[in-house]
Formats: C-alpha cells, structure tokens, sequence
C-alpha cells in the first residue's frame, strides 16, 4: 500500500507499506523514524487488544464529560497533524470557551513571533530542492526529518532547472555536529553553540550589507550563493537568531535569491486555527470571542492530543491531564486518564499540512482495527458540552 | 414546503424582468415554474414594494487558500485591533448559531475575516456564491477545506497554472496542444476546480531565477518561452476543454506605471481565444503627466469593446487599511518597500507558483491612490455593457469585499459620486475623466453585473437567475434612497430556499458546503507522457494532488456540483 507518513513533518507520500496482521511495516524505506513510529503505533495497539481497551468514541466522551463541563479552564494541545482533529479541537475549544494551543519547538515559536515583527521570505521543500545552489542547516534538521537528504538535498535538481551556474549544490551547516550524508567534497560545516548562533549570523548579516568579509566566513560564502536555501532543527533558534535569520532573509533577496523553509510539526493546527479564529498562536475562547493569548499557561483540565506514540509527551506540568490517541505505555500511565484513539494516516483519511506549510497532502486509511478518531471524541464531547451549557 | 415570495419588483436579466411584479415560488429549494393554488402555499411573504434578485456571485475574492493564512499570521496585532474596535468584548458572540454541526462565532472582521465571519458577512449581503480565484495546486485541499469551513455561500476555486515547471517544460519542448489540454483537464480535475487563473505567465518562475520584470513578449530566462505564447496555449487549452470559464488573467507587470501596454499586448497574444482580464484597475496605469502616472481606462475600455473574447473584472480601490495578496511575488516582492505596516511574506511555493503578502494602506490624499480609485470607476463607467465588466475590489487586494454596497452607490448615484471626487487628492481628480462620467448603473445593469453575468461567464447553469429549476437563491431589498444602505441590509435572503438573512442579519444557518466544479475529458492515451512530466519537474505528485469526490465529501466536507463542460 502507498502511504502519506504521519511521523515527522516531512510527511512522504511515497512511503510503501504491508500489513502484517493488524500491523504496518513500512518496506524498502530507510527511515529509523518511519519503522519507529509503526512499530510503537504496533506495540501500543497490540498492548491495548490485550487489555480490551477498545471503546466507541461516545463511551470514551461520556467518561469525561463531566469533568470537561466542570473545568474552570480547558486547555487543548499536543500534536495535531490532520486537518479533522484540528477542526474538532478548535469547534470544541469554542464551545467550551478554551484555549486552544499547538505544542510548538522552541525553533517554530521564535520562528513565529520573528515573522510577526518582520515578515520573511520563504519556500517549500520542492523549490529548494529544485532551485537552491547553496543550502545552509542550522543545527541538524535531518536527525528529526531523517529522509530529508536522501529526498530533497541530494538529488540534482531536473534540468533546466539549474542550481545558478553551479553544476552541483554545495552545503553549510552550523551547529554542534556534522550532518550525516551530505558530500564531503561541497560541505563545510562551522562547529557553532546553541548560544552562538545569533551573534554568527548578525555578523554575517553586518559583513555582507558593507561588502566585507566575516571572520567565519560566513558572508564570504552566501555572497556567492545565487539561491540560498536555509533550514533549521526545532531547537536551534532562540528569538535573537530567528530575528536575525528573517531580517538577513529580506535583506540577501535585494540582490539575490535565499529562501527559508521550515519544517514545523504544528503547521496543521496552525493553519486551521487561523482561518477558523482569524489567529495563529495560541486562541483563547474564554470571552466567547476568539482573542490571541500572548502567553499559554497550565489549566485545570489539559485535553492532550497524541497521534502516535513516538510524537512528543506533554510537559510535566500541574494539570489533571487527559491524553486522546495512542500513548506509549510510559504516557498512558501518567495520564490521569488516556482515551485510546486510532491514528491519522493510519486508522483513518484526513489532510495534513507537511511542515513547510503550504503543502496540504492526503493521509490515507490503511487498517480498519474498530478505533474511533480523535475527532470523532472531541466531537462527542462538543454535543455534550452544547447539551449541558 | 412551498414558499411563496409575493409582489416584489424583480430584476432577472435572464428572463428579461427589470422591476416587473411577480409571484416567485420555492420548493425543495428550487424555484417553481407552475402556479400552485393557494392551498398548497405554506408561508407567503408579502415582498410588494421590495426589489428581488438572485443570490449574488462574486467571482474573484480571496477568502480561502493558504495565503489569507500566512496574511493572518503576519497581521494578528492589525486584525485583534480591528475586531476590538468593530466589535466589543464580549458583544454578539457566536455561541447560538449553529452551523454543520460547528458553531458559528465571531472573530476578525474587515479587510481579514476569519472564515466563519467571511461567509456571515457575505450572506449578510445577499451573497450566496463566491470564488477564491488562486488555488495552488499543492494547496488545493487546504484552499477546499477552508473554503468548506466559510459558511452559508457556495465556493469553487480556479487553479492557477503558468509558472509551473511542468508547463513550462512542455512548452519550452514544444510539444502539441492536445498535451497541453491533457495537462490542463487532469489539473482541474485533480484540484476540484471550475477553472484555470494565470498569474503574471512566467514571471512568478522567472523571479525564483532572480529576474525582476519579464513583459508579455520578453523570453523567460529559463525556459526561453515569452508570457504571451504561455497565455495563448492556456486560453486555447482551456477553450478546446470545453470549460464555461474562459482563462483568468491576472497580467504582467502588476501595479507598473505604463502596464497598460502590457495589458493591451495580453490581449493580442490571446489570439482571438476568450480571456477574462481580472483586477483590471491594476493593469490600467499610464505613464503621462507630471508624476509619470496616468489612467488607461478609455484604452482599455476600447479594447473591451473592440474584442468581444474578452470580459474584465474590476478590482475597485476602496480606501482604508488592508492587506495584498497575491501569487505574483515578482511584484509584490517590489511592493514590500510601500508596506504598512513595514514587513511583508514571500514565498515561492513547490515549483508551482509562489504567494507574497503585503499590507497597504490606501489614502484618498495620496496621488497614486486616488487616482486607482478613480480608475476603477472610470473602467465601470467606461465599459458599456455591464454583462462583460464585473464587482470586485479583488478582496482584500483593493479592499475589503463588505465594502461593496458603498461601491454600488458609487456607481448608481452620480452626486453621491461627485461628492466623493471632490474629497480626493486634487491633482488625481483632474487627471480623471470622472467628473466628465454621467453614466448611473441601474438596478437591472446591478443584477446583469452581480448576477447573470458571473453565472454565465462560470458556467452556472442553476444559479443567477430565477427561472423555474434555477436554484432558490433570492435577495430581497427594501428600496432606499441611500443605495448602499440599501445593498448593505438586505431584508431576506434565501439560501437554497431556505431564509438565512432577515433585516440584514443571520437568523438561520444552512445545511454542509457545496463546492462548484467540473470535470473535463482527459485523455487517457497521454496519462503516461504527463507522469514522466511530473516525475521529471519535482513537485507535488499526480497521485497525492488528486482529490477524488469521495475525500472532497468525506474528508474536506463539501460536496461537488458538477457542471457540465461546453
Ligand atoms: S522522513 Fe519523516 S515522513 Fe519521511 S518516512 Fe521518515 S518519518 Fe516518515
Ligand atoms: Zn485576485
């Protein structure tokens, strides 16, 4: 079976896939990060069939759905990959007058609030896998999105498309390790501390507005890059380098060409929260009306989203705490109660946004093992939340 | 149930009504060609001494498909600002209305709204069909998926095409029109679309290899093909389809002083194959006088009489704060300087086309701004047949689309006009032949422009008009004076039937999305030439771009109407 891969923001839509039994075992695909999530997703499912977990979605609501109701404040997060579960968590985070808040990396909230001050010039994968001479990686965005090279870095961009009057893309990476499979021959890396990264770029930044050289060579390298391609790992930018990074992209495109693509996890709640509230970043329902929330705090009651075992726990915080999805067994013990739930691209069809963000690709539904969708519980929870109001 | 709507003036250009008095009657949300007796009415409501249309179509306006995301994203301090003012915490929330299933509830609202409050207002405004005329192809299920979201208005999308490597690649090679019709079909059909938009031809692609200008006869650097030969194999492939909409043309050099020579070339490089030049006001700037900026309304409205393959829609500059968005982030990228507030997004986007978002705001005291506006009328007063010029500010391009009933007075009221000359830029005022423009719309041209006109140019063979069949899609108004009060507050609406919109405000919501679509013919002999095409290009898949029915319905929650092709 040909599968959209729900595990990483890279979301490949060429993943083949067998089943084996009620399992998926991905197939002459070499991604640790792909056969991790199956197999915890197989793991998991398989300690529940034990356990005689399985409940409809309307067992599951009615189990909480008076502790929704009682809540003094809901917060709804997690990781929320498909366009259904974001629509239902923001209908019920409406109607509950809720926040609701995708968990982002410390890379995509910089990220954010640096766009929001500056704006950005950006791309999606394909064009800097098709245009970009250069490419520089801050950190090592490959470690989370582990096909990125083997899909978008390394092949030779069709002709006539040509990499400026390069023949061949060259690399830059700046960070704490060397990137695995990228060629020796056109790939510097510059060892870099988190901490450092900003004050590099800024005088990267500052060099190349007066023509002059920087001590790392940095300016010297992007001054002869036609398209510069830059991506980045979802801990490498703190506010200051992300600040510099979008100021640095406006700046290079007076001459040149230079793009950045992210790869963030939360761009598919992100986009639906926006055209559903009219806001990106965290939504607060608490007055009925939508409002931005500067800063998301714990509440009483967290309704956690989680799609496959292998996406990130919720942080250790004091909140009673529902997890919706499949946990992994260390999760589902923590929870104050876990309502199991099938997984998007796996369970059940959906959309999803890969995580440079315009790109909306089908998930596909492979198994049928009688789960419900987390949408279908937060669903239920909505009529009950409407009924009891 | 059978409704009985009794006595109004109705205007229907399609049977030729202009303010005759009619009895209408709905049933299952269809107007009924019969007279039923008496008995069998269930509700009459007594509409004598009101005006009644078909819903209105707008057929060019941003309201879904990623890039009114990244404006949001870009903009939260501008639109929470905005909401406050025009809407005080905790004021008229949403909690009861509900929608699908969903609630309903407030959120921005103005030149930006969220979907849920972009389908209110429109409905609010006797709006029950509209159009997000720039679909990429990548994004095209996410432009489904909000567009479903927006409630209580039908929607369809054109997909845009012209900067893609694909085409390019084929064009470049040379390669024979059927490939093209075959490329064409299969995009439409996989993206769900009612028809195809190009964007600045080229230009979008040729600025991802650092070109910042490329005019309707200069060669791509790439790929050696000129926007013109791009435009003529689009509109001729568009046509030999059979798709009711012909090719929409956003032109070259976008906000240009001097691009109506541009716009005049487009016109010839489409060879006698019907275009639709969209946002117009755009592409009319001379280079005369003394700040090297004129109006080229007459030339255009000249070729628009002269050419009758071409229809024109608008793109009215209404002053105030907004945001601009567009897919030709060659132009937008040169706008980011005039930005306010000073940042701007652009993106070049999967080797398709890309998105830039600016934000602007016009004022009626600056030169070049007033003089947009005056363009603006001067090509609705200057077009004589208003079946081939349509109501747009290109939302929220020009302005937002809640100001359209301010723009209908404009063009039905002549001193109301004149009045609003005269608190423009004075130099801009003199340049324009405004004052010179006696011309009012009427009720009937309002009905023909808003429509009948769009029903016909989309192929929409139910909608725009009232004859028996035609779905029961009907505004009422009550006559006013003051026009845009009276285009404001509509005093029903009926959406398929059913009464959403009582005194200008929603009273009832409807039932799940309709998403307006065609399905050409493809060729199947040529599937495995174009498979290699898309292998070769390095964007999105044929098989993930392809969004069957069934996901449409199931997934994106809207269902298809299939139109049928010429
Ligand atoms: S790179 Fe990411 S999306 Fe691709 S197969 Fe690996 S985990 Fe899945
Ligand atoms: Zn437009």
């Amino acid at each position: 079976m040909l599968a959209t891969c729900p595990f990483c923001p890279l979301r490949c839509d060429d993943l083949v896939v067998r089943a084996e039994g009620t399992h998926l075992v991905p197939h002459e695909v070499d991604c640790p990060r792909a056969h991790a999530g199956f197999a915890g997703v197989a793991a998991e499912s398989a300690r529940l069939s034990s356990l005689a977990a399985w409940r409809t979605a309307s067992v599951l609501a009615e189990s909480i759905a008076d502790r929704v109701a009682g809540a003094a404040s809901l917060r709804i997060s997690g990781t929320i990959i498909d366009i259904t579960t974001a629509r239902a968590a923001v209908r019920l985070a409406a109607a509950c007058g809720g926040v609701v808040d995708a968990a982002e990396s410390v890379s995509s909230a910089a990220m954010r609030r640096a766009i929001e001050r500056e704006g950005v010039v950006a791309a999606t994968l394909a064009e800097l896998s098709q245009r970009a001479d250069s490419v520089v990686l801050l950190g090592d965005p490959s470690d989370e999105c582990p096909r990125l090279v083997e899909r978008f870095l390394a092949p030779s961009p069709a002709p006539p498309a040509r990499v400026g009057e390069r023949a061949r893309r060259r690399f830059l990476s700046l960070g704490e390790s060397r990137i695995a499979g990228l060629p020796g021959e056109r790939y510097t890396h510059i060892e870099v501390a988190r901490g450092d990264l900003h004050r590099l770029l800024a005088e990267a930044r500052g060099a190349l507005r007066v023509g002059k050289t920087d001590s790392s060579g940095i300016a010297t390298w992007l001054a002869d890059a036609t398209y510069s391609g830059w991506l980045w790992s979802s801990e490498a930018l703190d506010p200051l380098a992300a600040g510099t990074l979008v100021g640095l992209s406006t700046e290079l495109n007076r001459e040149r060409r230079a793009v950045l693509v992210s790869l963030a996890s939360d761009t598919t709640l992100r986009s639906v929260s926006t055209w559903l509230s009219g806001f990106s970043g965290p939504v607060d329902f608490g007055s009925g009306a939508p409002q931005l929330l500067e800063n998301s705090t714990p509440a009483e009651l967290t309704l956690w989203l989680q799609p496959y075992p292998t996406a990130p726990p919720p942080p250790l915080e004091d909140t009673f705490l529902i997890v919706l999805g499949m946990a992994d067994a260390e999760l589902a013990e923590r929870a104050d109660v876990y309502l199991p739930a099938g997984v998007p691209g796996v369970d059940f069809a959906s959309s999803t946004y890969r995580g440079d963000a315009a790109v909306c690709l089908p998930l596909h539904a492979l198994l049928d093992r009688g789960l419900p969708s987390a949408a279908e519980v937060l669903g239920e929870l909505q009529l009950r939340r409407t009924d009891r109001c | 149930m059978l409704i009985e709507l009794a006595g109004g003036a109705v205007y229907d250009p399609r049977q030729n009504w202009a303010g005759d008095i009619r009895n209408l009657y709905i049933e299952d949300g269809r107007l009924r060609g019969d007279v039923p007796q008496p008995s069998e009415v269930d509700v009459r409501y007594d509409l004598s001494g009101h005006v009644v249309m078909a819903g209105a179509i707008d057929l060019h306006t941003h309201i879904g498909g990623g890039k009114t995301t990244i404006a949001r994203m870009l903009l939260p301090e501008l639109l929470a600002a905005g909401y406050r003012a025009e809407r005080p915490r905790g004021e008229a929330v949403g909690h009861g209305v509900q929608q699908g299933g969903g609630l309903l509830w407030n959120g921005p609202d103005g030149f930006l709204p969220s979907a849920p409050v972009a389908g209110r207002r429109y409905i609010e405004m006797g709006y029950t069909a509209c159009f997000e005329p720039a679909v990429l192809p990548s994004n095209a299920r996410g432009a489904h998926a909000e567009l479903a979201d927006t409630p209580l208005i039908d929607t369809g999308g054109y997909v845009i095409l012209g900067n893609d490597d694909v085409l390019l690649g084929m064009l470049r090679d040379g390669v024979e029109q059927s490939l093209i019709n075959a490329y064409v079909a299969f995009m439409v059909t996989a993206t769900q679309c009612i028809g195809v938009k190009v964007v600045n031809a080229g230009g979008i692609n040729a600025f991802k290899y650092n070109q910042r200008m490329l005019d309707v006869d200069d060669p791509h650097p790439t790929y050696g093909v000129t926007p013109g030969e791009v435009i003529r194999r689009l509109a001729r492939a568009v046509e030999e389809i059979g798709l009711p909409h012909p090719l929409h043309v956003h032109g070259s050099n976008l906000g240009v002083a001097g691009n109506i020579e541009s716009t005049l070339k487009t016109i010839r490089a489409a060879d006698g194959h019907r275009i639709h030049l969209t946002h117009v006001q755009f592409h009319s700037y001379g280079k005369e006088g003394p700040l090297g900026f004129s109006s080229g309304a007459e030339q255009v409205a000249k070729a628009v009489a002269e050419n009758p393959n071409v229809t024109i829609d608008v793109g009215q500059v209404m002053f105030g704060q907004t945001v601009t968005i567009s897919a030709d982030t060659m132009h937008q990228f040169q706008g980011t300087g005039r930005a306010t507030p000073r940042k701007s997004v652009i993106l070049d986007i999967e080797c398709e086309a890309g998105c830039g978002v600016v934000p602007f705001r016009y004022r009626h005291r600056r030169y070049v701004n007033a003089l947009q506006w005056a363009i603006g009328l001067e090509l609705f007063l200057m077009v004589d047949d208003p079946s081939r010029v349509f109501l747009t500010t290109d939302h929220p391009n020009g302005g937002p689309f809640t100001t359209y009933p301010h723009l209908i007075r404009l063009l039905m009221d002549r001193s109301f006009r004149a009045t609003a000359l005269a608190e423009i830029h004075s130099d801009a005022a003199a340049a324009s032949q405004l004052s010179g423009l006696d011309r009012q719309y009427t009720l009937r041209d309002i009905a023909t422009m808003t429509r009948a006109a769009p029903a016909d140019l989309l192929g929409l063979g139910d909608l725009g008009h009232l004859s028996a069949g035609a779905v029961a899609d009907v505004t009422v108004y009550r006559p006013d004076d003051d026009i845009e009060a009276m285009f404001a507050r509509p005093t029903h609406v009926f959406r398929r039937g059913k009464l959403v919109v009582r005194d200008g405000r929603l009273v009832d919501s409807v039932d799940a999305a309709i998403t307006h679509t065609v399905r050409p013919a493809i060729d199947p002999g040529l599937q495995s030439r174009l498979a290699e095409r898309f292998a070769a290009a390095g964007g999105m898949s044929m098989r993930s771009l392809r969004i069957s029915d069934d996901e449409l319905a199931s997934s994106i929650l809207s269902r298809p109407e299939i139109h049928p092709c010429r």
